[in-house]
């Protein structure tokens, strides 16, 4: 019975919400990497694309709510959800012929494309603050749950309950559907195939007469279309952080979003361990706890990330000519003995909240170190530009240091943290007393 | 609308790469219905150069590109392939992530009529290409390689065909293959405008010649001319 109740626990509270919560991640990485795929360029603003689709779906989610209707025991937001994605599309496309399409013309770098989307996303963050805000909207209807936890623990006798919210089963629902429809549509399909062409070889696709400007309409038709299906606006920021690494790194739709589902299990499981643990402990640390931990997830990911086949090949024959290895010698171990030290001297001496603010500091900067280190080793290059990165990290510790509890929902700590990867916030958990 | 004007004809062509410098000067070359016509010269002449500006992928300051009778040479190369020219570039010719059929099929991406027909054309021409069907496309050996290029610029039923390089890197057996297979297609009636490394072989086969050297037209005339030319035979055949 204890061994029935453990995994029921284990469902609960790791299994179903990381499910949902990797469902919804692979949405936004298979958006991501059709753009990165097909028009060549991280789209920084893909996250707040979803907010302004999400916007709109709650909009008329409550318009209709006020006018009475509602579709039963599911969420009315389902109704509404069509309006989101067509509003989500014409703001993509509106936003690709405004913006993009310049660019495209004028046959910019992809870093260009990338700047103007860290632009874009400036803008389109603007609008959702401003038209309805940053915080928890709450325009859940419908049945709440599929099974409640009180319901299963009848059913089943067991002293411990599973609960399934109607939102996460729908969200789980819709993104298979949407995946699978994503690729029997690039594969089976004449326009499909063609994108999947246009990607491949774009001269050639041009020479086979296939319509740039076609492909690139629908890519962001498609991309609206798993723009729409978020529950929570506070969800959008984690997107936007970590669907910027499968874009850079993943040429495919499959590996990144399938990579991320799975690093929405290992991260649900493991923050929850410690957010646990960090709310018996030490309550007031635990915020930055969560972020801390999301940050050495982000610097393992960058480390070795599996899906990112083509950069290893690189790094071996690399590793072949030149003979460079990953080194740490006994200069470097001394080194990292003496910050554990004088950062377990801090915690016992001053206060555990300090020290982890200084860890989670120092992981930034390592993860800064490492991307120079990375640049170095590769091109034999110092980049003064990732000083400006260093600086824009600075920024974002500050932003996020000096509003400790509260900063779960600051969104102005979000956009500059965002810009160099380091998540200021908790995964959205989906389980657990809020 | 003469009938004794070029099918295809790139006249008189001043350009070169975005905002760089000339690299064609007054260049011209071109292909008269159900002929071959082969473009020769040493690696830089600006061959490669020449034959995309007939197809408009880059714009010219001087000259002009005419086909059939009409001139061409303000439209982009998608409106090219509509008006019934193919293309296999020397380089990143197939998609390489698709299969071979796929690759067929994105030939005919312009086509709405049914293509079966032309695709097992296709495959007679290749049969090669019918055995590997579902492989992807960067799979394949080079020459292989080059039979889907060549096949999937076919899938338009093109009204004329360029090719550039199309025997780059296969062995002397297939690339006698090849040619023979280029002049079947081009016994369908297809004029074909090619750039050619290996010279005497090409101009063996052609019926047009051209010469080109650092841009500029060194030496025009019929295939047998250019093999008899002692200058021509001097410095590009080897003697
Ligand atoms: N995309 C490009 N941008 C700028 N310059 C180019 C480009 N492609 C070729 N060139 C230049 O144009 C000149 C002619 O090149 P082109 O490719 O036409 O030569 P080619 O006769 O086809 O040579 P090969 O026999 O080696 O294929 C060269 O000096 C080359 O450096
Ligand atoms: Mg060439």
């Amino acid at each position: 019975m204890d061994f029935l109740n453990a995994i029921v626990a284990f469902l609960n509270f790791v299994i179903v919400p990381a499910t949902a919560y990797g469902a919804q991640l692979a949405l936004g990485a298979l958006g991501v990497t059709l753009i990165y795929g097909i028009l060549r360029f991280s789209n920084f603003a893909h996250g707040d694309t979803m907010a302004f689709g999400t916007m709109i779906t709650i909009l008329a989610t409550w318009g209709l709510q006020s006018l009475g209707v509602t579709a039963g025991p599911l969420p009315t937001a389902l109704i509404a959800l069509p309006l989101g994605i067509a509003a989500t599309a014409a703001l993509a496309v509106g936003t690709d012929k405004l913006v993009y399409r310049f660019y495209r013309q004028s046959k910019a770098k992809p870093v260009i494309f990338v700047i103007a989307s860290i632009g874009v996303m400036f803008v389109m963050n603007g609008i959702v603050r401003f038209v309805i805000g940053v915080g928890d909207q709450n325009f859940a209807d419908g049945a709440r749950f599929l099974i409640s936890a009180r319901d299963f623990r009848e059913m089943t006798g067991l002293d411990e309950g599973l609960a399934i919210r109607t939102t996460q089963a729908i969200t789980v629902a819709v993104a298979v559907l949407a995946v699978v429809a994503l690729f029997w549509f690039l594969n089976k399909t004449r326009t499909g195939k063609s994108m999947r062409a246009f990607s491949d070889n774009e001269d050639l696709a041009l020479l086979s007469g296939i319509n740039p400007e076609r492909v690139v309409f629908i890519t962001w038709l498609i991309v609206a279309r798993t723009a729409g299906i978020i529950d929570k606006l506070q969800t959008l920021h984690l997107f936007q952080l970590l669907m910027i690494s499968p874009a850079i790194v993943g040429e495919r739709p499959t590996p990144g979003a399938i990579l991320k589902f799975l690093i929405a299990y290992s991260e649900i499981a493991v923050t929850y361990a410690f957010r646990r643990w960090v709310r018996l402990y030490r309550p007031r640390a635990e915020p930055r706890m969560l972020q801390l931990l999301s940050t050495e997830y982000k610097f393992a990911h960058q480390l070795y990330d599996p899906s990112d086949r083509a950069s290893v090949q690189t790094h071996r024959d690399h590793e072949r000519k030149i003979g460079m290895n990953l080194t740490l010698d006994r200069k470097a171990a001394v080194l990292f003995a003496l910050v554990a030290v004088l950062y377990i001297g801090t915690g016992f001496v001053q206060s555990w909240n300090t020290a982890l603010s200084i860890l989670n500091m120092g992981l930034i900067s390592a993860i800064m170190a490492l991307g120079v280190n990375i640049q170095w080793g590769y091109a034999g290059l110092f980049n003064v530009g990732v000083m400006g990165f260093t600086a824009l990290g600075g920024l974002a510790a500050v932003l996020v240091a000096s509003d400790p509890v509260g900063g779960l929902g600051d969104q102005a700590a979000g956009d500059p943290c965002a810009l160099m990867g380091a998540p200021p916030f908790a995964p959205p958990l989906h389980f657990g007393a809020r | 609308m003469s009938e004794t004007s070029p099918f295809l004809i790139g006249e008189a062509m001043t350009g070169g790469y975005g905002k760089g410098a000339d690299i064609l000067h007054s260049c011209t070359i071109a292909v008269e219905r159900g002929e071959i016509a082969v473009i020769v010269g040493p690696n830089g002449a600006g061959k490669s150069t020449a034959m995309k500006a007939v197809f408009g992928m880059l714009s010219l300051r001087e000259g002009r590109v005419v086909l059939d009778g009409d001139d061409i040479t303000a439209l982009s190369p998608q409106d090219r392939v509509v008006r019934g020219m193919g293309f296999v570039p020397q380089t990143s010719n197939i998609f390489t992530s698709m299969t071979v059929e796929e690759n067929l099929e994105m030939g005919a991406y312009i086509r709405r009529d049914d293509f079966r027909d032309t695709m097992e054309q296709v495959y007679t021409l290749f049969p090669i290409l019918k055995d590997k069907r579902r492989q992807a496309a960067g799979e394949l050996s080079g020459g292989q390689r080059q039979q889907v290029a060549v096949g999937r610029a076919l899938m338009t039923k093109p009204k004329v065909l360029m090719l550039d390089e199309p025997t780059a890197g296969v062995s002397p057996i297939v690339m006698d293959e090849l040619f023979d297979r280029i002049i079947e297609v081009s016994r369908t009636g297809i004029p074909i405008l090619m750039v050619e490394q290996n010279a005497r072989q090409a101009l063996e086969i052609a019926d047009k010649g051209f010469v080109l050297v650092q841009g500029r037209n060194a030496h025009t005339g019929t295939g047998k001319e250019l093999l008899a030319n002692a200058d021509v035979r001097r410095s590009f055949l080897g003697g």
